[in-house]
């Protein structure tokens, strides 16, 4: 075993089986965050077929082009990711960890002009519940837009949180010289996770903006 | 087992940065789609087209980004039975609420009938209570 290799688990027959096992419990954990996020969508989906009107009124409260920037800030976020798992494999740790500081600076973006949309809508009482007072929209049904878009996007943006958060523990081990061709994973699953944030923002995205 | 064992005793899979600038360019324009398709009045068919072109998008990172096929057999099961559940999911639900008979319907059919989303001023918290007056 030379010394760039990860440890290996004593309850692991290999190096081969060990980063198998962690690849595989990376998916099965996603795909608990997808059906995490399928309950919303599914709350989504009742809501909207019972008050078309409300979430039509609702979306065109909602700045098309503050979410096409933002998706497109995601997606690139997401490019970089990719290019610094690439890079990891490629035996570079250093470019890597750069393309992890720009993934955290385009995240950082992302919830920028979120907050931005967020003091906007509290400025104009676009609120949930009781505290929906936003003038010229008084259909039934219009607070239930703003709830389940603050709850889907509150969560989303806990994600990205989460997310920079891991990436800033990855991008400073890899800034540091750590990881290589045999020994790659934790950015490969780092990476995975982030992925989904975008994933899910693809979907939110069209749901909420573009109605 | 031998798909698996293949799975993990591969060589590093790397594809090359350019594959991944161009999953970037796809999804880029594919962002630019949904935007002006969005201006195009299509009615309710809408819906169908943005969801279409975030499925494609969606399919771009989970195959290019995410490597679902390196991540062998298993892996695609999983990911298909995400696909399966949540389409399940949203799919019944929604069935339930577009087939459900009329009168099983909370129906609201005159503004006068809605309660007041935010009683703010005095005169409006007086409605609730002349409406009750004709039911005693």
């Amino acid at each position: 075993m030379s010394s760039s290799d990860p440890p290996l688990a004593s309850h692991f027959a290999n190096l081969a089986q060990q980063r198998y096992a962690a690849q595989l419990g990376m998916w099965l954990f996603l795909l608990s965050e997808a059906l995490l996020f399928a309950g919303l969508f599914a709350a989504y989906s009742m809501y909207r077929l019972e008050y078309p009107e409300a979430f039509l009124l609702g979306s065109h409260h909602l700045d098309v082009v503050a979410g096409t920037v933002n998706t497109v800030v995601l997606i690139t976020s997401s490019f970089t990711v990719a290019l610094s798992v690439h890079f990891a494999k490629a035996t570079r740790p250093r470019l890597a960890g750069v393309m992890i500081a720009i993934s955290i600076l385009f995240a950082f973006a992302f919830l920028g002009i979120k907050g931005s949309e967020y003091a906007h809508h509290f400025h104009t009482h676009a609120l949930p519940g009781r505290f929906f007072k936003l003038e010229g929209m008084n259909v039934q049904g219009s607070s239930l837009f703003f709830t389940l878009y603050f709850i889907s996007t509150g969560l989303h943006g806990l994600h990205v949180l989460i997310g920079i958060g891991l990436l800033s523990w990855i991008g400073f081990r890899a800034l540091k010289g750590e990881f290589s061709q045999a020994h790659h994973q934790p950015v490969e699953l780092v990476g995975m996770y982030w992925h989904l944030v975008d994933l899910v923002w693809i979907f939110l995205f069209p749901l909420l903006y573009l109605i | 087992m031998a798909a698996e064992d293949a799975a993990a005793d591969a060589p590093v899979h790397n594809p090359s940065a350019l594959l991944y600038t161009g999953v970037w360019l796809a999804l880029l324009a594919l962002t630019a789609l949904t935007y002006l398709m969005h201006h195009v009045p299509t009615g309710r068919f809408s819906i169908v087209i943005a969801l279409a072109i975030a499925l494609t998008k969606a399919c771009l990172v989970v195959v290019f980004f995410m490597h679902l096929r390196q991540g062998g057999s298993t892996a695609i099961a999983y990911f298909l039975l995400a696909v399966i559940y949540v389409t399940l999911l949203i799919g019944l639900i929604s069935l339930d609420v577009v087939t459900r008979v009329p009168f099983a319907r909370i129906t609201v059919t005159t503004d006068q009938e809605l309660p007041p989303p935010f009683p703010a001023k005095p005169a409006t918290q007086a409605g609730p209570q002349e409406r009750e007056l004709p039911r005693k």
